[in-house]
């Protein structure tokens, strides 16, 4: 297997030494995560990420999506070395997905041809070094000096010098960076190294034009080239050049697109257009018939499907349930709610069964990552939400005050002399304003919240993005007296609504409730009636002026009982309509693409945003309750 | 009773549009402008800051030789600003035209920039002028303009402040023909930093190629992206002769943010495309 070959390579590569001797300082990630998040958001255009991995202590290394680095750096005795080494290996990764030379049909299989896999990495290696420079020119000085302390560093090395590539890879590290060297130059580099000999000569003559080339498709040419005309490697793999990380074929995957995908809808193995997985068929409200549903792509917690449960639960609701009402065993420790039947046009009374549960706090560290990799992010959302405060404004022209209006006075009085009626507002006076919110910020955690974005697992699962939005907004939050709960809701049949206590409103957002963020994970369905009602019931407890509900989710009602289509639909509507006649403003947030078949009905419009960019989703949470409670 | 008017109005507040400003077109904006004013329809320009919008409308009165008025709007400013108020002057009163007023009076392009900053309140009363009325009734005075057909009216409006309390209503916004503004393509970007600021093609595509980058860190904790000012600001720095890593840094790093993360990662980025 590909990944036992890479097994084979000693976990501390990186940590060769100049000179052993000398002490070196060891840089974690975590002390330049947050703006290298930035700077390689900013240089791949937002298409890659960046994160630690105990894997990239053999050399960084990158999916296609996200860029992995070591968790931190030993090689210097500098710390400033050791944040350029990052800076510069990331920027590196950037370049060598961007360019193209980690595309899937390029790369060569170790398994099928390993010496022509290492000639390509070398070569695509030099390549890369020289495309960077020329489109980031910035970067020419520390890539010139990266490449001499690597050199440094591998001739210092020796059990590199048991491979036979490494005459290769340190004659290649010697060219100039800044021109193309001549034929002569390159026979000349190739003489000065110990292990000359011909062939390595030849070699490197035919880089010449590959140095320079525009794609890197002429280093697998090369390198093809390479593997089948000289004489076979030896089994050492020497280290990878240390900023230039490594390439790891086994590592990189093709977007996943599973073949029912493909025949739903032709669009969805686009990776710029980042839409949800397709649903259902538009539905038509204006129908009074149950509608036909079609197979629902949920997936289970861990992508998978689970195609037996969705069949069962995309049939039309069984009328026969509705004639049973709760049992009292069924309704113990329960809050008992109605449900509206659209069919009858009536309630169904004590009808659901939902039990609140506290999740179990526990390690915090997705969220202190979250914190991390975006903490500029969430210091600029808390000075948006600073700006919500109430603030004593000085409110002019009023028709009494503290002071006089001297602007309106003298306004009143030269409307007098020119024989108008003068103004009666001559006065200013402080207004402070009270915000006195309570806000219940509702989650779907239905199994389909485990779905990948764009069915793609280079990708970020629905359930992270809205992990990610509720840390921004409870870290907004902070800076603001607004009294607010984070609850999440799923379930299985109206026996078993599920309602997960995030946070309280009495309670504070610390270690507790970052632990119970950090556990959040999809599993069952849909219900979303009960779970408003709740919420709604714990709202209107609060003591506020204004109540919000804000609701948060990735597709159509539907639970496994007949909660869906037009049923789960009409329920919803009716618990919201429930919701504002208790004076609870509602609010929702969907990611589902076909959402505006049935948003507006179920919300009502400007009521509702439908995210069509799902990591958007993250701020929008944010974004969307600051614009609310503007006053 | 006569109402004594102020001239208050010099020429010097018509001299903006003497010299033919600089303005390199993207699409059909100049031919939208012109066609909007031929059929006396109102117009909004919508984009982020330091895009072009006020130099497009310079460029337009130029081109159409109608005076200019720019009124730059501010949550402070009543509709008498606009309109006009009496003033007292010895022991009489005299009516002094606000510069809406006046632009209607002399059938001039009337500017209110950033149009969102104003009071609800006042954007009101522009609304008799931008429909098929072009009517301005002076309540104070008791006369009611007719605008000439060269009176133009012109709002620019930023949606990326995007909060509630500064948004147009719709009522407003749905009274003007809208262009929309974006940063320029790169071919265009680097032919305005050239021109504007005199500095080398190759600086100047640097300089693109630096701005399309931390663009991408708008949604990051940026209030708005680097604009093309900035780059023509650094572009200006650098051929006076300041090394272009520390120029980007006082014209971009610098202004667009206070955050030290989001400045460090910008400087990152900088010193990417320009060498230390």
């Amino acid at each position: 297997m590909v990944r036992d070959w890479f097994r084979k390579l000693s976990p501390t590569r990186i940590r060769q030494q100049k000179q052993p001797e000398t002490p070196v300082v060891s840089v974690p990630f975590a002390d330049v995560e947050s703006t290298l998040a930035l700077y390689v958001k900013a240089l791949s255009r937002d298409r890659l990420k960046v994160m630690s991995s105990s894997l990239a202590r053999q050399g960084a290394y990158s999916d296609g999506r996200t860029v992995f680095v070591p968790p931190e750096i030993e090689m210097f005795d500098d710390p400033t070395q050791a944040r350029l080494f990052y800076r510069v290996a990331s920027a590196w990764k950037v370049m060598q997905v961007a360019s193209g030379t980690l595309d899937l049909e390029r790369v060569p299989d170790p398994t099928e041809d390993r010496d022509r896999f290492l000639y390509y990495e070398v070569l695509t290696g030099e390549w890369v070094d020289r495309t960077l420079v020329e489109v980031w020119p910035g970067l020419a000085r520390n890539i010139t000096l990266m490449r001499q302390d690597a050199l440094e560093r591998r001739s210092h090395n020796g059990k590199n010098g048991h491979s036979n590539l490494e005459p290769l890879i340190q004659s290649l590290l010697r060219l100039p960076l800044n021109r193309q060297p001549g034929s002569e130059e390159l026979q000349k580099i190739a003489s000065e190294h110990p292990q000359r000999n011909g062939e390595l000569r030849d070699m490197l003559v035919a880089t010449r034009d590959m140095l320079h080339a525009d794609e890197p498709g002429q280093c697998l040419t090369l390198a093809t080239e390479f593997s089948s005309g000289t004489g076979n490697l030896d089994d050492t793999v020497p280290d990878a050049v240390h900023f230039r990380g490594r390439i790891r074929p086994d590592l990189l995957k093709p977007p996943e697109i599973h073949i029912e995908d493909i025949k739903a809808d032709p669009k969805t193995g686009s990776s710029r257009n980042r839409r949800p997985p397709p649903r259902n068929e538009p539905m038509q409200i204006e129908s009074n018939q149950p509608l036909p549903r079609q197979n629902r792509n949920r997936k289970s917690p861990t992508g998978g499907r689970q195609s037996l449960q969705i069949s069962l639960a995309d049939r039309e609701p069984a009328r026969t349930f509705h004639s049973v009402p709760l049992t009292e065993e069924e309704k113990k420790g329960a809050y008992v709610y109605h449900e509206w039947d659209y069919l009858r046009q009536m309630y169904l009374p004590e009808w659901c069964a939902l039990r609140t549960r506290r999740p179990k706090s526990g390690s915090t560290d997705k969220v202190e990552q979250i914190l991390r990799q975006h903490s500029a992010l969430i210091r600029h959302l808390k000075q948006q939400f600073e700006a919500l405060r109430p603030e004593r404004l000085r409110m002019t022209r009023q028709l009494d005050g503290d002071e006089i209006d001297l602007g309106a006075y003298v306004d009143s009085r030269a409307d007098q002399m020119a024989g108008l009626s003068p103004s009666d507002k001559l006065y200013s006076h402080v207004q402070e304003k009270e915000r006195n919110i309570a806000l219940a910020c509702l989650i779907d955690l239905s199994g389909s919240t485990g779905a990948w974005i764009d069915d793609d697992p280079r990708n970020d699962q629905v359930i992270e993005v809205t992990r990610r939005g509720i840390v921004f907004l409870c870290e907004a939050l902070t800076v603001l007296d607004d009294r607010h709960a984070v609850y999440g809701f799923s379930g299985s049949t109206r026996k078993h609504a599920e309602f997960s206590i995030v946070k309280e409103f009495d309670e504070s957002y610390g270690e507790t409730v970052k632990g119970r963020i950090n556990g959040l994970s999809p599993s069952a369905y849909t219900r979303m009636g009960p779970a408003i009602r709740h919420a709604v019931h714990n709202l209107t407890m609060q003591p506020a002026r204004v109540r919000i509900l804000m609701l948060l989710s990735d597709g159509r009602p539907n639970d496994f009982d007949g909660y869906g289509g037009r049923y789960g639909i009409e329920d919803t509507r009716k618990a919201l309509i429930e919701a504002r006649q208790s004076g609870v403003s509602t609010f929702a947030l969907t990611i589902d693409g076909e959402a505006r078949d049935y948003m507006p009905y179920t919300f009502g419009i400007g009521h509702y945003m439908v995210i069509e960019d799902t990591p958007a989703l993250a701020t929008k949470l944010s974004d969307v309750y600051r614009r609310l409670t503007v006053q | 009773m006569s109402i004594q008017h102020l001239e208050q109005w010099s020429d010097a507040q018509f001299a903006e549009a003497e010299e033919q400003p600089y303005y390199l077109p993207i699409t059909d904006e100049v031919q939208i402008f012109e066609t909007a004013f031929k059929e006396q329809l109102p117009v909004m320009l919508k984009g982020p800051t330091g895009v072009g919008k006020t130099r497009f409308v310079r460029a337009m009165a130029h081109r159409l030789g109608r005076p200019l008025i720019t009124v730059a709007c501010h949550d402070d400013l009543t509709a008498s600003d606009l309109l006009g108020r009496f003033l007292i002057r010895d022991n009489d009163t005299v009516w002094m035209d606000g510069p809406l007023t006046h632009a209607v009076r002399n059938g001039a392009i009337c500017y209110l920039d950033e149009i969102v900053e104003a009071r609800k309140d006042t954007t009101v009363v522009i609304h008799p002028l931008t429909d098929d009325r072009r009517r301005l009734r002076l309540e104070k005075t008791g006369e009611v303009l007719i605008a000439p057909p060269e009176f133009q009216l012109v709002i620019s409006y930023n949606p990326g402040y995007q909060s509630l309390m500064k948004n147009l209503k719709p009522s407003t916004r749905q009274r003007f023909v809208a262009i929309d503004f974006d940063f320029p393509p790169p071919d265009e970007e680097l032919e305005i930093i050239c021109h504007e600021s005199g500095v080398d093609r190759e600086t100047g595509k640097l300089l693109v190629r630096l701005g399309e980058l931390i663009r991408n860190l708008s949604d990051s904790g940026l209030d708005e992206p680097a604009s093309t000012r900035l780059l023509v600001y650094a572009a200006t720095l650098i051929r006076s002769g300041i090394s272009p890593r520390r120029a980007c840094e006082l014209a971009i790093a610098a202004p667009i943010t206070d955050d030290a993360t989001v400045q460090q990662a910008v400087s990152d980025v900088v010193t990417t495309i320009f060498a230390e």
